[in-house]
Formats: C-alpha cells, structure tokens, sequence
C-alpha cells in the first residue's frame, strides 16, 4: 500500500553553535519557548523564513478570529 | 594469506570447502556422491545421531518406525525460537543446526588430514535477521567452528564465479558488469544485483522470497499427490488422514520427484503403506507429467519474476542492461524457472557449473584472502531541515572496531514527547540512488516546555555487530531508559583484487 505521508525527523547535531540552534526550532515552537525572537521589530533578522511562515500559520486573523494563516475571506487572499 | 575454509550451511545441503592459497584453488569437500551433503538429521532412540546421505536415504524407510525420529530443513526454523521434541527432550533449532555443523567437521577433517575445520566463514541469505545469524553462530559454536565473518551467500556466489581454478580471482574482464545473482534454493530465493566495480563488487539491490523455495514445492507437490490419492481412492477428504511420519515419507518421495521433473517429462510418485483402510495397507502410486508440476509452481515462478524486477527497478537499472544472470540453488534448476528467466534477459542466463558448491567455494576464498565486507551504501540520519547527516561512509570496512559511532542531537521540537531518528542508507556512486533503508526509532523526551527553554539532547549510538547487524540505540537526557533497534538489511560489498577498502571514519 502506498502513501504520501511521511515521518520527518525532529533531530539537529548538536555543534559549538549553541546559540544558533533556535534557528532549527519550527516558527509556532519557536513562539512558545522563544517569544522574545518573533517580536515584529527583530522577526527577519532573528527567524528564518521558514520559521516566520511557520509562525504566522498560527497567528489568530483579527478580522476572521481563527488561524486562517491569511486565507478567510475578509482578509483578501481569496 | 592463509587456507581458507567456507561453510554453506543451507535449507536442503550444506557443504564445506577449502582453499588452498599455493595452488589457488578450491576443493569442494562433496559426498562420496560427489554431491552435497543433505541438511537432514536423524535421531535414534539409543541416542545416537547421523546426518547426512544416510539421514536422508534412511527418512523414507524409518521415519514411521518408532524410534527415530528426522529433522530436516532446520535452517528455516533458525531465529524462530522453534523446539523440536526428540525422544522426550526439548532441542532447539540451534542444537539440531549443531549435529550439521559437527558432521560437516568431521567429514572435512577426515577427508583432509591436517585440517582443523575450527574458523570458517559461513554464508548466509540476504534476508537472514539478526537472531537468525545469532542461533547459527551459536550452533557453529557448540561444534567448534568460530564463525571468522558472515558473507552474504549471492556475494560468496560471485566471488567463486570470478575465481579461476589455479589463477586466482579474476574481476578485470568483468569491469563495470552488473550481474544479477538469482539463487533459488530450498529455504529462500535470493535476488541481489550486484555491479563490479573498481574490482570489488557492490551490491545495488536484493529482493526475494522466504519461505517460498524447494521445500515449498515439495509441500505442495505433497499435497497434489494427497488429492490424487482421494480421487484413486474415491473417498472424501478429510477421511485420508496420513500419519506425520508418513507425510514425511510423502514429502521426501516429492522431492526426489521434483528433481526428476527437471530432466523427464513425467515422473512416478511411489509411497508404500502410506494409507490403512479396512486392515489393508494401501500404496500411493501415480505419475505426473512436467506439464502438470509447471502448473502447480506457475504463479510462485511468476512471484519470482516480480521480486527480479523490484530489484531492478530499486537499482534503476533495465533488464537489457544487465550483463549476467548467474543461476544458483536447486530451484533454479526447475525448467519452467529457466524457461521465464530466458524469456526476460535471453542469453546472458549463465547455468554454473558448480552451483552446488560454488557458496561454500567463494566462501573459502573469502576466508583465504581475508576479504572483508564493506558497506555499499552510507549510512546516514536524517535531520529536521530534510538534509542528511553521514554516519559511516560507503565503502567503510563493516568491522566492529570501525563501524561505531556516538552522536549527539537535539530536538527541534519535543511537544509530542518523542525524538524521530529517521535513518536511510543512500549509494552515491552507484547508479542506484533511492534508499533503501529507511528506519524510524521514536526515542522519548520529555514533552514539558521549561522556561527558560532547554532543548531535549538525545544521544545515539551506531555500532556494527559480528553477526552484521546495525545496532541503534538512542536516549533522551532527561529519560532514564532509551531504546533500540536493530538494522540488519544492510547492503555490503567486497574488494576482490587491487586498491584497499576505505577504512577510516
């Protein structure tokens, strides 16, 4: 039987670089344990875009209340 | 470079064989059939043991006589945790695998004064896991024979087909060749496809059967013989109730018919006093044409082909590309089987002449030359990012002492309270590119989110086993257990002649 799911793997080597490695965390995790990194002033320098993208799939839409990630019909992207 | 000595210990023979390195030939230490030696064992009550032709020549006429008691095919039973009861005691597969390992000894140093047969290099299937590989180090043990290396038997294969008699190993004109190693013997059918390269051999990709091999078709041979027998006899069914010994008796006079099928047209099946009816004794007596036996194997011949072609499609290679197709193991004998196989790659089918003892030859040359395995395929992890991090290169000696490796990693993200050790070989200059490992090993964490945020450290250590077993085991640092598997798919190859395995890490 095949299937399109797939198990990706949630492990980093660990290097000298300790204090990058929140750079491997996902955006949503990283709003949880990190929420200093994904204040709007120092978001892009601080998350990479993958990690912003993942964030803001997240993010409550002020106008539709759900984490629409920018999709529901009032916010435009319809 | 030493005297080499190589065991193929298989389903239905086993044969032992030597190679000297001043003449630079083997010597394939037959019966005085010039055959191999049967895997059967019987058992007498007065506690003596006899393996062998005798064993196998004596099964028809005393398997129903009380006081024996016969034992064959133990090779699939091996890593099944399967006891035999043998007058009242309890024997594990390894202890009957043990008595074929002793003859197998005491035959070779009979035949060879001035051997001592107590290091070998044993052949294995491709797909014989990591406890099956155990038992039979164990058994080789119990009768004095420490097992040097496992070699996978379609590898051993190739390499008694390179060799020369009184010249050596020979890979030059087989440069860049694919050769695709077809054994179908009595236990399992062994695919594996193999390229020679820089003088060694890699293998690309195996597949195959267990389980659906010679002794299959002796099984059900058996089992259409028992349906002619109720249609001579004109009874129902389940009224032919056939006594295991007489079974074996059955199944033992199907095998040697079956054989028969490969050079005749028909065959005579006889079991005598194989059913009692009314105090008469009766006789199973009928033929059966090669046409009616190809009908029985058909759709497993068919299986056969498929698996051929999942291995050539995993390798990415076309049927017309490869360049040989050695035939190995009795199955492989079978006309119809012949006859398929010719209809995909023509004439590039290669009958050897030996295939009988060329394992147990090639085997022998391993041990010779001390040729050691290599991993054909790196193994790497692969990381949250979707990129892979190497473990062991391709190419590094599949040594204990060299395959052995700690990491330590950290998880991105440990909400679900489990690290995903996602593993996968991958072969990079070999025309096959796709894994064909993939393992997953869900290591626990903690799922707690302390502030300030520590990331969850898993450590992880690779190591090869003498049985060519990857084991993995894995820990989180806050847990107080870890967990482990084992890896024991993996792919190997072999330097045969020029240059050096890569042995650094």
């Amino acid at each position: 039987m095949s299937t399109n799911i797939d198990i990706q793997s949630n492990l980093m080597v660990e290097d000298d670089n300790l204090d990058q490695q929140y750079r491997h965390l996902p955006g949503d995790f990283l709003a949880q344990v990190y929420p200093e990194k994904v204040d709007r002033r120092v978001i892009d320098k601080e998350c990479t875009l993958k990690q912003i993208i993942e964030y803001e799939q997240y993010l409550v839409c002020s106008i539709c209340r759900k984490p629409c990630a920018g999709t529901c019909e009032y916010s435009g992207s319809k | 470079m030493r005297q080499g000595v190589g065991i193929d210990f298989g389903t239905t023979n086993s044969v032992v064989a030597l190679y000297d390195s001043n003449l630079r030939r083997t010597e394939p230490l037959t019966n005085t059939r010039n055959l191999p030696h049967p895997s059967v064992v019987w058992y007498k009550a007065d506690g003596s043991v006899k393996v062998g032709i005798e064993a196998k020549e004596n099964l028809m006429g005393y398997s129903n006589v009380e006081g024996n008691s016969f034992v064959y095919s133990v090779k699939r039973k091996l890593g099944k945790e399967k006891t035999f009861h043998i007058f009242g005691h309890k024997l594990r597969s390894y202890e009957v695998a043990a008595e074929i390992f002793r003859y197998l000894r005491e035959e070779a140093e009979n035949r060879k004064s001035g051997y001592d047969i107590n290091e070998a290099i044993v052949t294995i299937p491709v797909y014989f896991n990591g406890f099956a590989r155990m038992e039979l180090r164990e058994a080789a043990e119990r009768a004095g024979i420490f097992i040097r290396n496992f070699v996978h038997e379609p590898f051993a294969a190739i390499v008694g087909y390179c060799l020369q008699q009184g010249t050596g190993l020979h890979t030059d004109l087989m440069e860049n060749q694919l050769i695709l190693v077809y054994d179908w013997g009595g236990g399992t059918l062994d695919i594996t496809l193999v390229q020679i390269l820089d003088g060694g051999a890699v293998e690309l990709a195996t597949a195959g059967l267990e389980d659906k091999a010679g002794d299959y078709f002796d099984d059900k041979l058996a089992r259409f013989s028992r349906s002619v027998l109720v249609e001579q006899l004109k009874i129902e069914p389940n009224k032919l109730n056939i006594l295991p010994s007489d079974l074996d008796r059955l199944r033992s006079e199907c095998e040697r018919a079956k054989i028969g099928l490969s050079t005749k047209t028909t065959e005579a099946i006889r079991v005598a006093s194989i059913w009692r009816r009314d105090g008469k004794l009766l006789d199973m007596d009928f033929h059966i044409s090669r046409t009616d036996f190809n009908k029985l194997i058909e759709s497993d011949v068919e299986e056969s082909l498929s698996e051929v072609k999942k291995a050539l499609e995993t390798a990415n290679v076309n049927a017309k590309e490869v360049d040989q197709v050695l035939l190995i193991g009795g199955t492989s004998r079978i006309p119809l089987v012949r006859d398929r196989l010719r209809d995909l790659f023509g004439h590039r089918i290669v009958e050897v002449q030996n295939a009988n003892t060329i394992i147990a030859e090639g085997a022998a040359v391993v041990d010779a030359m001390g040729l050691q395995p290599s991993l054909a395929r790196s193994i790497n992890v692969e990381l949250s990012d979707g990129t892979l991090y190497e473990i062991f290169k391709e190419g590094l000696v599949a040594d204990t002492n060299v395959c052995r490796k700690k990491i330590n990693f950290f998880c991105t993200d440990n909400r679900d309270g489990e690290a995903k050790l996602v593993i996968k070989d991958l072969a990079g200059r070999v025309s096959a590119t796709k894994p064909l490992l993939k393992t997953v090993l869900s290591v626990p964490v903690s799922s707690t989110l302390p502030i300030p945020y520590q990331h969850e450290r898993v450590t992880v250590e690779f190591a090869l086993d003498d049985d060519m077993v990857l084991n993995v085991s894995g820990k989180g640092a806050t847990q107080k257990e870890g967990v482990g598997s084992h890896i024991y798919d993996l792919c190997f190859g072999l330097k045969l002649q020029g240059g050096k395995n890569v042995d650094e890490h």
